[in-house]
C-alpha cells in the first residue's frame, strides 16, 4: 500500500453517529455509483455499454475499502476491490494529481479477461486523495486473434490483445494522445472504445464530483465514521445470517462440457463450508487450467463465488467490502479456476453462470431453499465482416437469454438472466445496424426440466447474414451436459447450435469459430433450466395451463407428468380418473 | 356566466374544481370514488357540487376530466379479453420483454406478468426487413381465417408487427382484414400508436392500448350519455399522459393516451403559477398520502418523456412494463404521509415504501392504524395541529402517535422518541432528495436553479426541508395547495404530440426527407387540434427531435427551428445538439458526426390564459394572522422551540415573517423552518426564501 493512515484524525465514535446521519449517508453513497451507471450507459457507443449495461461502478474509500457498488454485472463488482488494489499498490498518492486515471486490463489483476477495462480515478477534497472512483466496462474490441477478442483458441495472453497492468493514461481529465494511438493502432474498432472509455471518464468524474461533494458537506470524520459503520453493520448482518446455516461441507461436482473443438469436459469441484459465520469456497478437484481462452482468473472466480454468498444471505443489501469479508476463497493454483499467467482467458464470460451453479448445487445441501435449480445456459456469438452497404467493418455481438431453474417456490421465470446482468438487444435494432435478417426469437417447448415446479425454457434465435466472408465466433455451454434440476426434478435439455436448420442442417461446435458464406443461418437453441421436486407431484392444472401456454406439448404432460386431458368443445380438462392411474404406473 | 369544472378521480377521492372565469373564484368538492363504476361517483358528485355552488349544468361551459382507470386496469390485470397478432416466429416478444435483473442477487426475481399470456399470442405469415424489404408477403386470407377462428373467444385484439414503425403497410392491411371479419373488435394497431423502434416496447403499448379499450371505451360513453340526457352543451376533454387535453372520441380510440392521466395536472399548474410569479423554471413537488411526485419544469413547460413503465415492482426501475408514449416526465416515490415508518434490524430507520393508503390510515386517524406513518411524525413534532385537522373536521391524537413511534422505532433503536420521529422524517426527506436529485442529473438539470412548487396534502410541510438539501433557493406553496392537482385541469392546452423515427445523418438529403416527415406530422396535428374543437388560426407548432452521437444508443431532445429545413440549418441543428449534450453528461465531442432518429412535434391551441386572482400587493402584518405558539421540533434549532402559528386565509399579500413557523389551512400545512422567511406575494402565495444554512449541519 502506498500510504497509510498514520495521520488517523477519525475522532467520531461510531457509537455518537446517529442513525439518520448514518442512513441518508449511506443511501447516497449506494445513489453516487447508481448515477455514474446511468452517464455511463447513456454517453456509450457500443452496444455492449449503451443497450447491454455490460459495466459496473463503485466507490473506495481512501484506504481502499469498496463503499458502495450500483447493481450491475457480478462478474465486474466482485473483482472490482482487487482491481483497486493492484492500482494502489502501483501508485503512489504524492505521484496522482487531480484529473489523473489509471486504466487497467491485466486478467490476472483486474476481472480476468482483457476486454474489461477498469478506469480508476482519484479524488480530491482540499489537494488530498479522499477517495476512488471507479468504473469497468466490456470493450467490443482489444485486438488479438479473432473480431469481438473472445476467440477461444488462443492459448497464451499474448495472443488476446491488447493488456495494460495499471496505467495513468488520463491526465488533467484528457486522454493521452499516446494512448489514444496505442488505441487506433491495436483493436478493430477503435472509435468505439475511445468512446466507451470517454464514458467511463465522465461517469468517473461524476461519481468523483458527488463524492467530494458530500465530503465538503458533512465532513470527512463524519464521512468516515459513516464508512466504517456501513461496512461494519454489512458484516455482521450477513455474519448473522451464516450463523443461522447449519454447519458442514457440501461438497459439489459438474462438468464444463468443453472449451474448444476437439477438447473433452472439464471437470469443476467444490468444497463449501460453512463455519459459524464464516463460508469457505474450496476448489480443490478441479481441472487445472485448459489450452484455450476459456479459464478463470481468481478474481472471475471470487466475483462469482462473492455473488453466490450475497444472494444466499443478505441479497438486497448495497454490496460494499463487510459483505465480503466472511468469505474465504481457495483454488489450487494452475487450476482452472486460478490459472496464472500467461494463460489465455478472454473467453472466460461462459464459465460464470456455470461456477454460480456449482456453488449452488452445494449450497442446496445446507439451505435448499435458499437456491434454485441450474438455469438455461446463455448464448454469446459474434458475427463479423464486411457490411455490404457501407463497405465497413462490422461486429455483431448478441446475447441471448432463456429461463432460469426452478426453485422450492416456483416455476423457473421465463427469459431473465439468472447469474448475470445484461439487456438484450432489440431484433429491429441488429436488423437495421447490420445485414441480418432474425428469422425467429422463441422459446423452446418441453425443453425445461420437468418436476413438482418446472424449469423456464430454453430460447431459440436464428440469424441469417447477408454478406460475404462473414466469421462468427460461437460461445454456448450446456450442449452435452444438462442445466440439472433438484430434490427429484428433472434436469433441463441440452442446447445446440445448428447451421442451416431448414437445409442439410449441421450442428456446430458451441465454442468453434466458423467462416459463413452468404445467406447461410446459424440456429441457437439454448438448454432449458432444471426442474425442482417429481414431476407426478406437479398439480395437473399447472400441467393443463403449460399445455394450453404450449410451454410443453400434450405428450410431454402424458410421459413425463403423467397428465391426461379431455379434449373437447370445452376445451382442454384434466381427466383425473385417467390421470391418476398414468401417475401410479409411471410411478411403479 | 363562463364556469368550467375539472374533475379528477383518484384512488381514494373524485376532486372538483370549479373556475368562474369571470370573477377568477375558485370552488372545490371532494366526493368518494366509486371503485366499482367510478362514473357513479362522478355523475352524482357532479350534481351535489352544483347544487352546494348553486349553479345549474347550463352554466358550465367546460368540462375537463383526469382518471386513474386506465392504470388501474393494467395494475388489476382486469382489463378485456385481449389478443395479439404479431409476425411469425415473433410470438415470445412480450414474454422475454428486456429481461435484465432490476435486483441483482435476488434468485427468484418475478417479472410482471404480460398483458396477455402466450396462449392468446397468434403468429401472421408475414415480415418486412429495413433492408431487404417485403420479405413475406401478409398472407390475407390466412389472416382472415384465424381471425374468424378466435373472433369469439375475444373483445379486443393488438396488432403488432415488426420494423412497423418505418412501414405500416402490413399492420394497416391486417387492421382492414380484422375490421371486414370481425366488426366488433376493439382493434389496436402498434404503427398508429407508436412510430418508434424496439418491438418489445412498441408492442408492450399496443397491447395496453387494446387491453384498457373497453373498459376506457363504456366508461366515457356513459358520463357523455348521461351529460347528454341533462341538457350538457358545453364542451368535455379528457387529460392526456402528455398533459395536453383531446376529446372522449380521441381518447376512445387510443386510450393508452390516458394511462398517466392522473397525476400530469398538478405539473401543469405549477408551471401555470411558475409563469404567473416570473419562474419559467420550477420543479413541482406534490407529495400526497401514498407518493411524491416531481417533474422539473423548464421555460415554463413540463418536461415530457417517450418511455416509462406501468406496473413497476416497488417504483425500481426496469421492474414494469414499458409504453412509448409523450407523457409528463415525472418521477413518483413512495413517499408520502401514510407511508409506514419501522426499525430495521442494523441500526437504521426505514419508511416506506409500504403505505397504511386512506384506511386504515396513519396512527392518529384512530381508525385502526397501529403502525407509525410519517403524518404521525409530522404529528409528533409539532407541525401539524391536532385541535385544527381537516379545519378541525377530524380528530387526531398525538399521544398514540408517540407511543406507535417510541414502540416501534424510539425502543429498538435506543433513541429519543422525538429524535425518532426526526428521523422518520428526515429519511423521507432524504428518500425525496436523492430521487429529485437523480432525476434532476440525469436530464442535465441543476435544482439550485430552480424554484419549487410545493402542494398535495403533506408537500407544504416538508418542501423547504428538501429545499435546504437540494440548495433550491425558493418555495412557493400556492393557494389551495391541498388540491393543487385538480386546480391543474384548467389549464391545460388542446395538445398533441407526434413522431417518426427515420435515422439519418445530418445531411441536405436528410433533412429534406425530414422536410417530408414533418409536412405530414403538423398536418396531422393541425387536423386532430381541428377536430377536438382547437382554434386552428392559434396553432403553435414546436419541433424536437431526439439525436445522437452516431454509434450511440441513446438519444438526447434538441428542440428544432420549425419551417423547411436546409443546409443553412445544419449548424444551427449540430451546435443546440453539443450544447445539450455537454449540459446534460458535462462534456461533448464536436468532432463526432450526430444523427437524428426520432422526430418530434408539438401542435397546440392554446387555452385562452386565464386570470390568476390577484389582490392589491400590500403592506399586510403577519401579526394579523397570528394564532399563537407551538413547540416544534427543528434539528437545526437542537430540538424544540417555539414556532409562530398562523392562520392561511388570515394571511394577505405583503405580510412577512420568519421561521420557526407553521401556516395553517384547511387542506395542508406549510412548515417554515428557523431562518427562513416567508412572505406573501400579491397572488397569495406563500413564498420561502430558503436560508442556505443546510439543515443537518
Amino acid at each position: 500500500m502506498s500510504e497509510t493512515d498514520s495521520d488517523a484524525e477519525i475522532s467520531i465514535d461510531a457509537d455518537e453517529l446517529d442513525p439518520i446521519t448514518f442512513t441518508v449517508i449511506w443511501d447516497r453513497l449506494v445513489a453516487m455509483c447508481n448515477e455514474m451507471g446511468k452517464v455511463l450507459q447513456r454517453t456509450g457507443k457500443s452496444e455492449a455499454v449503451s443497450l447491454g449495461q455490460d459495466f459496473s461502478t463503485g466507490l473506495f474509500d481512501r484506504e481502499g475499502r469498496m463503499v458502495a457498488q450500483g447493481n450491475f454485472s457480478p462478474g465486474h463488482l466482485g473483482s472490482m476491490p482487487y482491481a483497486v488494489q493492484h492500482v494502489r499498490d502501483r501508485y503512489d498518492y504524492d505521484d496522482l494529481e487531480p484529473g489523473d486515471g489509471i486504466l487497467l486490463n491485466d486478467s490476472y489483476m483486474g476481472s480476468g479477461h482483457l476486454p474489461d477495462m477498469f478506469l480508476v480515478t482519484p479524488v480530491f477534497v482540499d489537494d488530498r486523495i479522499e477517495g476512488f472512483s471507479v468504473t469497468i466496462a466490456h470493450h467490443i474490441d482489444v485486438g488479438g486473434m479473432a473480431p469481438g477478442s473472445q476467440a477461444v483458441e488462443a492459448t497464451e495472453i499474448y495472443q488476446e490483445g491488447l493488456r495494460l497492468f495499471p496505467t495513468k493514461v488520463i491526465s488533467e481529465g484528457e486522454l493521452e494522445r499516446w494512448f489514444v494511438d496505442l488505441i487506433e493502432a491495436n483493436v478493430r474498432l477503435p472509435d468505439e472504445v475511445i468512446g466507451d472509455l470517454k464514458a467511463q471518464q465522465n461517469a468517473n468524474h461524476h461519481g468523483a464530483t458527488l463524492f467530494r461533494e458530500i465530503i465538503e458537506e458533512y465532513d470527512r470524520e463524519t464521512i468516515y465514521t459513516c464508512i466504517d459503520e456501513v461496512i461494519s453493520q454489512s458484516e455482521r448482518r450477513v455474519r448473522e445470517d451464516l450463523r443461522e446455516m447449519p454447519d458442514g461441507k457440501y461438497s459439489f461436482e459438474d462438468v464444463m462440457d468443453n472449451v474448444r473443438v476437439d477438447s473433452g469436459p472439464v471437470n469443476l469441484e467444490v468444497t463449501i463450508e460453512i463455519d459459524d459465520d464464516e463460508l469457505i469456497f474450496d476448489y480443490d478437484g478441479t481441472d487445472p487450467a485448459t489450452q484455450s481462452a476459456i479459464n478463470s482468473y481468481i478474481n472471475y472466480t471470487r466475483a462469482y463465488s462473492a455473488f453466490v454468498l450475497k444472494a444466499i444471505t443478505e441479497k438486497y443489501l448495497p454490496q460494499n467490502e463487510g459483505i465480503m469479508k466472511p468469505m474465504t476463497v481457495r483454488a489450487p493454483e494452475g487450476s482452472f479456476l486460478n490459472p496464472q499467467p500467461p494463460t489465455a482467458a478472454n473467453a472466460r464470460p461462459i464459465i460464470n453462470q456455470r461456477l454460480v451453479e456449482l456453488n449452488l448445487g452445494a449450497v442446496a445441501k445446507a439451505v435448499p431453499d435458499k437456491v434454485i435449480a441450474a438455469s438455461s445456459h446463455f448464448g454469446n456469438p459474434n458475427f463479423s465482416g464486411e457490411d455490404p452497404e457501407t463497405g465497413e467493418q462490422f461486429i455483431l455481438y448478441d446475447f441471448m437469454i432463456g429461463g432460469v431453474g426452478a426453485s422450492e417456490r416456483k416455476d423457473g421465470e421465463e427469459g431473465i438472466c439468472s447469474s448475470f446482468n445484461v439487456t438484450n438487444i432489440p431484433v429491429e435494432l441488429h436488423e437495421t445496424r447490420y445485414p441480418v435478417v432474425i428469422d425467429r426469437l422463441e422459446l423452446i417447448p418441453d425443453s425445461g426440466g420437468a418436476g413438482r415446479h418446472r424449469g423456464g425454457l430454453g430460447l431459440r434465435k436464428d440469424f441469417t447474414l447477408f454478406a460475404e466472408n462473414v466469421s462468427f465466433t460461437n460461445l454456448l455451454e450446456r450442449t452435452e451436459s444438462q442445466p440439472w434440476g433438484l430434490e427429484g426434478g428433472e434436469g433441463g435439455d441440452s442446447g445446440q447450435t445448428v447451421l442451416n436448420p431448414d437445409d442439410e442442417a449441421e450442428e456446430l461446435h458451441p465454442k468453434g469459430q466458423f467462416e459463413l458464406e452468404y445467406g447461410d443461418t446459424v440456429s441457437f437453441q439454448l438448454s432449458g433450466g432444471g426442474g425442482y421436486g417429481d414431476p407426478l407431484e406437479r398439480d395437473p392444472e399447472a400441467v393443463r395451463e403449460d399445455v394450453v401456454k404450449e410451454y410443453i406439448t400434450v405428450e410431454e404432460a402424458h410421459d413425463v407428468y403423467g397428465v391426461v386431458f379431455h379434449d373437447d368443445e370445452d376445451g382442454l380438462r384434466v381427466d383425473e380418473a385417467a390421470t391418476e392411474s398414468r401417475r401410479s404406473e409411471l410411478a411403479a | 356566466m363562463p364556469k368550467r369544472i375539472g374533475f379528477d378521480v383518484g384512488g381514494t377521492f373524485t376532486d372538483f374544481v370549479l373556475k368562474d372565469e369571470e370573477t377568477g373564484e375558485l370552488d372545490v368538492y371532494k366526493y368518494p370514488t366509486t371503485v366499482d363504476d367510478p362514473s357513479q361517483g362522478v355523475l352524482t358528485g357532479l350534481d351535489e357540487f352544483l347544487t352546494e355552488v348553486d349553479s345549474e349544468i347550463d352554466d358550465l361551459e367546460q368540462l375537463i376530466h383526469a382518471t386513474t382507470l386506465a392504470t388501474n386496469t393494467v395494475l388489476e390485470r382486469d382489463g378485456a379479453d385481449t389478443a395479439l397478432l404479431t409476425t411469425e416466429g415473433f410470438r415470445d416478444v412480450p414474454i422475454l420483454g428486456r429481461q435484465k435483473r432490476y435486483d441483482l442477487y435476488d434468485l427468484f426475481i418475478e417479472k410482471p406478468d404480460p398483458i396477455v399470456d402466450r396462449e392468446n399470442i397468434y403468429e401472421v405469415d408475414e415480415r418486412l426487413h429495413p433492408r431487404e424489404g417485403v420479405v413475406t408477403p401478409l398472407d390475407e386470407d390466412e389472416l382472415a381465417s384465424l381471425v374468424e377462428d378466435i373472433e369469439d373467444d375475444y373483445e379486443s385484439v393488438a396488432v403488432s408487427f415488426l420494423h412497423s414503425y418505418e412501414d405500416d403497410r402490413h399492420e394497416r392491411a391486417a387492421a382492414e382484414v380484422i375490421e371486414d371479419v370481425a366488426p366488433d373488435l376493439y382493434t389496436t394497431r402498434a404503427s398508429g400508436i407508436s412510430k418508434q423502434y424496439r418491438e418489445y416496447e412498441r408492442t408492450n403499448t399496443a397491447l395496453v392500448d387494446a387491453y384498457v379499450k373497453p373498459t376506457v371505451q363504456q366508461y366515457l360513453s356513459k358520463i357523455e350519455d348521461d351529460l347528454d340526457g341533462q341538457g350538457y352543451d358545453g364542451s368535455f376533454f379528457m387529460m392526456k399522459s402528455s398533459g395536453g387535453v383531446a376529446t372522449p372520441k380521441m381518447i376512445q380510440q387510443s386510450p393508452v393516451q390516458i394511462i398517466e392521466s392522473g397525476p400530469v395536472a398538478g405539473a401543469l399548474n405549477a408551471a401555470h403559477i411558475g409563469e404567473h410569479v416570473g419562474h419559467e423554471n420550477v420543479f413541482s413537488f406534490d407529495m400526497g398520502g401514498t407518493t411524491a411526485k416531481i417533474c422539473f419544469i423548464i421555460d415554463g413547460q413540463p418536461k415530457r418523456t417517450d418511455v416509462f413503465e406501468v406496473d413497476e415492482a416497488e417504483m425500481k426501475e426496469g421492474s414494469g412494463l414499458p409504453i412509448n408514449l409523450t407523457v409528463i416526465d415525472m418521477i413518483e416515490i413512495s413517499a408520502g404521509g401514510g407511508s409506514i415508518a419501522a426499525a430495521s434490524d442494523t441500526g437504521r430507520i426505514t419508511v416506506g415504501p409500504e403505505s397504511s393508503g386512506a384506511e386504515p390510515g396513519p396512527i392518529c386517524y384512530g381508525r385502526g392504524g397501529t403502525q407509525p406513518t410519517v403524518t404521525d411524525a409530522d404529528l409528533a413534532l409539532g407541525y401539524l395541529n391536532p385541535d385544527y385537522f381537516l379545519g378541525g373536521r377530524m380528530d387526531i391524537d398525538v399521544d398514540d402517535a408517540l407511543a406507535g413511534i417510541d414502540r416501534d422505532i424510539a425502543e429498538p433503536l435506543g433513541m429519543d422518541t422525538y429524535d425518532a420521529a426526526w428521523g422518520v422524517k428526515e429519511i423521507v426527506d432524504n428518500a425525496m432528495t436523492r430521487a429529485s436529485q437523480i432525476h434532476a442529473s440525469e436530464r442535465g438539470i441543476d435544482p439550485r436553479e430552480f424554484g419549487m412548487i410545493a402542494f398535495g396534502g403533506a408537500g407544504p410541510s416538508h418542501a423547504a426541508f428538501i429545499a435546504h438539501e437540494l440548495n433550491v433557493p425558493k418555495v412557493i406553496v400556492p393557494p389551495g395547495a391541498g388540491v393543487a392537482s385538480a386546480g391543474g385541469l384548467l389549464v391545460a392546452d388542446i395538445e398533441f404530440h407526434l413522431d417518426q423515427t427515420y435515422i439519418t445523418e445530418l445531411t441536405p438529403d436528410g433533412l429534406e426527407h425530414v422536410n417530408d416527415i414533418y409536412d405530414d406530422l403538423e398536418a396531422r396535428g393541425r387536423e386532430l387540434v381541428k377536430e377536438a374543437g382547437g382554434d386552428d388560426t392559434q396553432i403553435e407548432v414546436e419541433r424536437e427531435a431526439d439525436m445522437k452521437y452516431v454509434g450511440q444508443a441513446h438519444e438526447l431532445g434538441v428542440e428544432l427551428p420549425t419551417g423547411a429545413l436546409g443546409s443553412d440549418d445544419i449548424e444551427t441543428i449540430e451546435q443546440r445538439f453539443h450544447d445539450t449534450y455537454e449540459r446534460t453528461y458535462g462534456y461533448s465531442d464536436e468532432d463526432e458526426e450526430i444523427e437524428g432518429i426520432t422526430w418530434k412535434v408539438t401542435v397546440r391551441s392554446p387555452t385562452e390564459s386565464m386570470s390568476i386572482e390577484t389582490a392589491e400587493s400590500g403592506s399586510a402584518r403577519a401579526s394579523d394572522a397570528r394564532k399563537g405558539t407551538r413547540e416544534a421540533y427543528f434539528k437545526s434549532a437542537g430540538g424544540f422551540t417555539d414556532a409562530g402559528i398562523y392562520d392561511r386565509e388570515q394571511l394577505s399579500p405583503g405580510a412577512e415573517l420568519t421561521g420557526p413557523a407553521v401556516i395553517e389551512e384547511v387542506n395542508s400545512t406549510t412548515v417554515v423552518p428557523p431562518g427562513d422567511v416567508l412572505t406573501v406575494d400579491e397572488y397569495g402565495n406563500l413564498v420561502i426564501e430558503i436560508n442556505e444554512v443546510s439543515d443537518h449541519e
